[in-house]
């Protein structure tokens, strides 16, 4: 086990590697300069965008930009002149924003400065745990009704909305949201007001959840359905056990192991989905940053969000490896 | 399909009336008694022949604009005295007087074309890195297996955004107002899960024994590849093709809608002139003069999306005796 899981903590370097040199050289070579892709903001003299390409290692060949922004490297102090080593990506240092000019840094914007009030990466966050935490509380209860009311009207109705939400997609489900809930019953105002703790919340997270509600109750459902067949089931119930003991004890727990492997995917789908949900809720989290840097062409801010979505990824799915072992003790990792 | 018998009805009248069907007579079979299966065919027809028939049936041009006649609601909603809707359109308008009944029929167009064209590329990289992948083993299935990994590690959306924004202003992305760029992009992450399917039906194939009769007989490679293995993983791969088609529509509705996908079109001539996720993003940013500007290519797509996912709910019935039950 603790093998497995070192040989899985390993295989995320290669692939964080591979993720940011072609996040890295995508964003690189892209036509057009950082400094001239935002025609409302004044642009850059000549000389001052000299100096810019400077700081932020422009004039560097590719390897030494990417091995800077990844690593380390050594870097002159504009004041001193001295060579300071400053680490890169792994050391949690992404580097200067392009947008700001060089004034913040990526980990301030991402992740808040000492300013007290939330970071993007507080929203972003905060967002997806609600999302999920919807989705099982909702879903797996939701999925084991309608396995055992199976073929009634509940079972066909809790079917239909769960097949609904599964292929709709979240930003369907976002947009049906806004039409009914804020423009249309007037519930939720279109602009939100983020000092509410609760209300601006709630269509989010209800957008960003639906879909996997809908694939964590087909999947309990099923589960439950096939577990329901066993002989272990009829066994207990032929030993004249009661009911409850018999979905509680026998049943639930063996049908319930394999919706824990859904949380991996689900993990992925909850983290691209901020990228679009942000953007139709208005939520000033990670994912409306990422896209406003993506037309800004802001190289650093690029990168550092796609590698924090990998690495956020690939912790989802090693945690829940690391569950599935511990409550199916059939399970053995090599 | 290729491999397709007659069926019992075609077959020779001396022969058994018990004559056994093929496996796709029977899956047909099965298909066809499955109600939402053929409610969603009888859907996807009807759009397919709406996008086809697109000129015909689009009272307007779709890139028309109509000066003084924008925002206009559609004919049946008459409670604003300020905004009157006018007979000649249908649904209404949009902020540029364009009809939208028009740019919807038009624009069914795009979002069939998305969940066909880079099915052909996704179908071609991942069939070829499955089969080269299952079959052949050892280190090159390691190498193309952990370069699927990693390319099934990025986060799709994050990656193909900024493809499309890093090719945008190429002659390559602007061709067919960037709809190459995108069909290239969403091929270009969604081939994994084809490739790892392959692979895994190759892996169990190649270990029967009518492949290993087949080598004994010292039939080449590429001959066993092509006749004997290949054959036998359509089943799967209609099903996950059918599966994944939804998921492209609304993939270039999300790009579109966030900007980096189709461009807005003003050529009266062109075929091509809007899709489903561009008029979202104009309904979305005209909200608050109604809601039916994003109402309407929302309800398409729901439909579209839909009826596509019952169809492949009910080929992978068909197609997959085992799940038969429940």
């Amino acid at each position: 086990m603790t093998a497995y899981i070192i040989r899985r903590i390993l295989w995320q370097i290669p692939v964080l590697l591979t993720v940011g040199l072609m996040t890295f050289g995508i964003a690189k070579i892209t036509p057009g300069s950082p400094f001239d892709t935002d025609p409302n903001h004044r642009q850059l003299a000549p000389a001052v965008e000299k100096i810019m390409r400077q700081k932020f290692g422009m004039d560097l060949p590719f390897w030494h930009q990417f091995t800077r922004y990844m690593f380390f490297d050594l870097v002159g102090n504009p004041k001193t002149g001295a060579q300071e080593f400053q680490w890169g990506a792994i050391g949690g240092n992404f580097g200067p924003t392009y947008t700001s000019r060089g004034s913040r840094t990526v980990q301030q914007e991402l992740f808040g400065d000492r300013s007290g009030k939330p970071s993007r990466f507080y929203y972003s966050a905060r967002l997806g745990l609600q999302a999920l935490l919807f989705a099982v509380i909702f879903g797996i209860p939701m999925g084991v009704l309608a396995a055992l009311k199976q073929n009634s009207w509940i079972d066909y109705s809790i079917l239909f909305v769960s097949t609904l939400f599964a292929s709709l997609s979240n930003l369907i489900v976002g947009f049906l949201l806004v039409i009914i809930f804020a423009v249309s019953l007037n519930w939720f105002t279109v602009i939100p007001d983020w000092s509410d703790a609760i209300q601006p919340w709630i269509l989010p997270t209800l957008a960003l959840g639906a879909v996997q509600l809908g694939f964590i109750t087909r999947l309990t459902r099923s589960s439950v359905l096939e577990v329901k067949r066993q002989d272990y089931i009829r066994t207990a119930q032929s030993k004249g056990l009661a009911t409850q003991v018999v979905i509680w004890r026998h049943m639930l727990k063996n049908a319930l192991l394999p919706v824990v492997t859904i949380l991996g995917p689900a993990a992925a789908g909850l983290i691209t989905g901020t990228l679009y949900i942000e953007i139709i809720f208005q939520v000033p989290g990670m994912g409306s940053l990422l896209i406003e840097a993506i037309g800004k062409r802001d190289y650093s801010m690029i990168t550092a969000g796609a590698l924090i979505f990998v690495f956020f990824l690939g912790v989802a799915n090693l945690i829940v490896d690391i569950a599935y072992g511990v409550i199916d003790p059939r399970i053995s990792y090599k | 399909m290729a491999t397709s018998a007659p069926t019992a009805g075609a077959a020779a009248p001396e022969l058994s009336a018990q004559q056994p069907r093929s496996l796709w007579a029977d899956a047909m079979h099965r298909l066809l008694r499955n109600r939402a299966a053929v409610a969603g065919v009888c859907v996807v027809l009807i759009y397919i022949l709406i996008a086809l028939f697109a000129p015909l049936l689009a009272p307007k041009n779709p890139v028309e604009q109509t000066a003084r006649n924008s925002l206009r609601p559609p004919v049946w909603v008459t409670d604003n005295p300020n905004r009157m809707p006018n007979p000649a359109n249908l649904l209404g308008t949009d902020s540029n007087g364009r009809d939208i009944l028009s740019r919807l029929i038009f624009g069914t167009r795009v979002s069939l074309i998305v969940g066909v064209v880079p099915q052909l590329i996704i179908l071609g990289l991942g069939v070829t890195v499955g089969l080269v992948s299952g079959f052949n083993g050892g280190w090159i299935d390691n190498l193309l297996m952990r370069i699927t990994e990693i390319v099934a590690a990025f986060p799709d959306l994050l990656f193909i955004i900024t493809l499309t924004v890093a090719f945008r202003d190429t002659l390559f992305g602007k061709a067919l107002g960037g709809l190459l760029l995108i069909f290239t992009a969403l091929a270009a992450v969604s081939w994994t899960g084809m490739a790892r399917l392959v692979r895994g039906q190759v892996l169990s194939l190649k270990e029967k024994e009518f492949v290993e009769a087949a080598r004994a007989l010292g039939i080449p490679t590429g001959q066993i590849l092509a006749r004997h293995i290949l054959p036998n993983t359509m089943a799967p791969i209609i099903v996950s093709v059918s599966f994944s088609i939804p998921g492209l529509i609304i993939s270039e509705a999300i790009l579109t809608f966030l900007g980096v996908g189709m461009r807005p079109s003003v050529d009266l001539a062109n075929p091509l002139p809007t899709s489903l996720g561009q008029m979202m993003q104009e309904g979305f940013s005209n909200l608050s003069s109604g809601p039916w500007m994003l109402l309407f290519p929302v309800a398409m797509i729901s439909s579209l999306v839909l009826a596509f996912t019952f169809v492949g709910d009910g080929l992978r019935d068909a197609l997959d005796p085992r799940d038969r039950e429940g």
